[in-house]
């Protein structure tokens, strides 16, 4: 077992589930720890940020559900899967609605166990990742002047340095130099990956704060007025046939 | 509840003048054996409920044990000590569905209750011999209170024995699990009005996981349903979980069913 092994949280009310559970993760290499109940979990989360969370839907006091829904409230977007005894069809989409990854029926084999906790982790993997290249970003877009990003977001709208010096009032020769600086500091080598750059930062717009291994990233307030300018900007241009400004502006980070 | 329904029956047909010919009582003994049978259906449909979800337990520990193992075993350095461990809690999940199959094989057995006058201080004193070992490898003190001249209850002497194997077998299991210091199984019978009353008493579990498992508990509510029997479960953290069964004491014994049943 390595300690980079990804984490896994099991949390059932039977002692044998548990232990048996663990003990097919441990053997794939898995790091787990498992809970009887969800308050013992609640209690110990500070110490592990899991992967993945497999919980059993059935348990008293505080069921899956409500364990999920706490997790949720305290910002934990932690993939859960569901383990369950009876199949109980209003539970079972309760579960799913609140944004279960997958649902085991009791008996599940191994095979079912490993792919489902293959997937979560997969996962909880990508946005991991994601998080951390919007961090990225968004530490780039902090070393930006006011002016900088006003100029980026112009270029990201695909205005030339002539239309965008008319617009803040500056002499074209001024506009490519502040290009040349935003191309550097937020270290892009071409417009296109300027625009994708942007595109990917506006597409996490509704985001203010980044909870990355434990630490609390704000956003830096100079990406306000690239989402302010390039959103007053895409106003004024007439929507294309097929492909609005609006569209663009809510893509989810896919590349 | 078939003997509560019987029993409407027959205040009705004794309210109705007293029919007293033939095909009046053939009639009231076929309605009535029609009702007990539905009323064993829906027992054992809610029964088979609880064994099933018990069973998938143990099932899917078994199931994650022998692949660990497996795993274990097929590495280029077998990990052995990890795969024996795997197995044992394999053969003890396995040990659990064998447990919860021998309930729906008992209730497969008998499928008409015997009736009989039943000395219940009797049968407390049985079970407790068959536990008694089971007691003493889990070091759990049994302190049994069945005095002499409780009066008899009517009913069948294995179901009650059965009822009760299991609720002492789940309280013995739950103390043996305990931190309580001095933990131990109290059972005692008394007589409480028209009924003999059994109280199990063991100490609450840490935990809130409750300790009689679901199956124990409906096959036991089951019987006493049969035998119009009470049966109720308190959980303090002071006294413990307390199961009380009150049994009824001598009542008319039911009419035999007709002879359709094979069993007789």
């Amino acid at each position: 077992m390595r300690d980079d092994a990804p984490l896994i949280v099991v949390v059932d009310d039977d002692e044998a589930i548990c232990r048996s559970v663990a003990r097919m993760l441990g053997a794939e290499g898995y790091r787990v720890r498992s809970y009887t109940t969800a308050r013992d979990y609640l209690d110990d989360r500070d110490e592990a940020t899991p992967s993945c969370a497999l919980v059993d839907i059935r348990m008293p006091d505080v069921d899956g559900l409500a364990l999920m829904r706490t997790l949720r409230g305290s910002g934990s977007e932690v993939p859960t899967v569901f383990m369950t005894g009876i199949g109980h069809i209003p539970t079972v989409v309760e579960a799913m609605k609140e944004g279960a990854v997958d649902l085991l029926a009791k008996p599940f084999t191994a095979q079912d166990l490993t792919a489902a906790v293959a997937r979560a982790t997969e996962s909880d993997r990508r946005t991991h990742d994601d998080r951390r290249a919007l961090a990225e970003r968004w530490r780039r877009l902090e070393r930006l002047t006011p002016r900088e990003a006003e100029v980026c977001a112009l270029v990201a709208c695909g205005l030339l340095n002539k239309r965008i010096a008319a617009l803040i009032g500056t002499k074209e020769k001024t506009v490519k130099v502040h290009r040349g600086r935003v191309m550097r500091k937020l270290n892009v080598s071409s417009v296109a990956e300027l625009v994708r750059f942007v595109e990917s930062v506006l597409a996490e717009s509704k985001r203010r704060l980044i909870k990355l291994d434990g630490v609390e990233m704000q956003r830096p307030p100079i990406a306000e007025i690239l989402i302010s300018v390039t959103a007053r900007e895409r106003d004024q241009v007439t929507p294309g046939p097929d492909s609005g400004p609006m569209d663009q502006r809510t893509m989810p980070l896919s590349h | 509840m078939p003997h509560r329904l019987v029993a409407m029956e027959l205040d009705d047909s004794s309210a109705s003048g007293r029919a007293d010919s033939r095909d009046d009582e053939l009639a009231l003994r076929h309605a009535r054996s029609e009702l007990r049978r539905a009323a064993q259906l829906a027992v054992a449909g809610e029964l088979v409920a609880s064994i099933t979800h018990d069973l998938r337990q143990p099932l899917t520990a078994v199931e994650m044990n022998i692949s660990a193992a497996i795993h274990f075993l097929r590495r280029r350095a077998p990990a052995l000590d990890e795969a024996i461990e795997a197995l044992d809690d394999a053969l003890r999940q396995q040990h659990r569905m064998r447990d919860a199959l021998q309930v729906l094989q008992d209730l497969a057995v008998r499928r008409e209750p015997r009736w009989d006058r039943v000395d219940i201080a009797d049968i407390v004193r049985e079970v407790v011999a068959l536990v008694e070992p089971d007691a003493l490898a889990r070091r759990v003190p049994l302190v049994v209170d069945a005095p002499n001249g409780i009066p008899t209850v009517t009913g069948d002497a294995t179901l009650i024995r059965q009822a009760l194997l299991n609720v002492v077998l789940d309280a013995l299991e739950a103390t043996s699990k305990s931190t309580t210091p001095n933990a131990e199984v109290q059972i005692a019978i008394r007589p409480e009005g028209e009924a003999a009353q059994v109280t199990i008493t063991h100490p609450a579990p840490e935990d809130d996981a409750s300790s009689t498992s679901s199956w124990s508990l409906a096959l036991a509510k089951s019987i006493a349903a049969a035998h119009s029997a009470d049966i109720a479960v308190s959980a303090t953290p002071q006294s413990g979980i307390t199961v009380t069964m009150r049994w009824p004491t001598d009542r008319p014994m039911p009419l035999p069913v007709p002879d359709d049943d094979d069993d007789a």
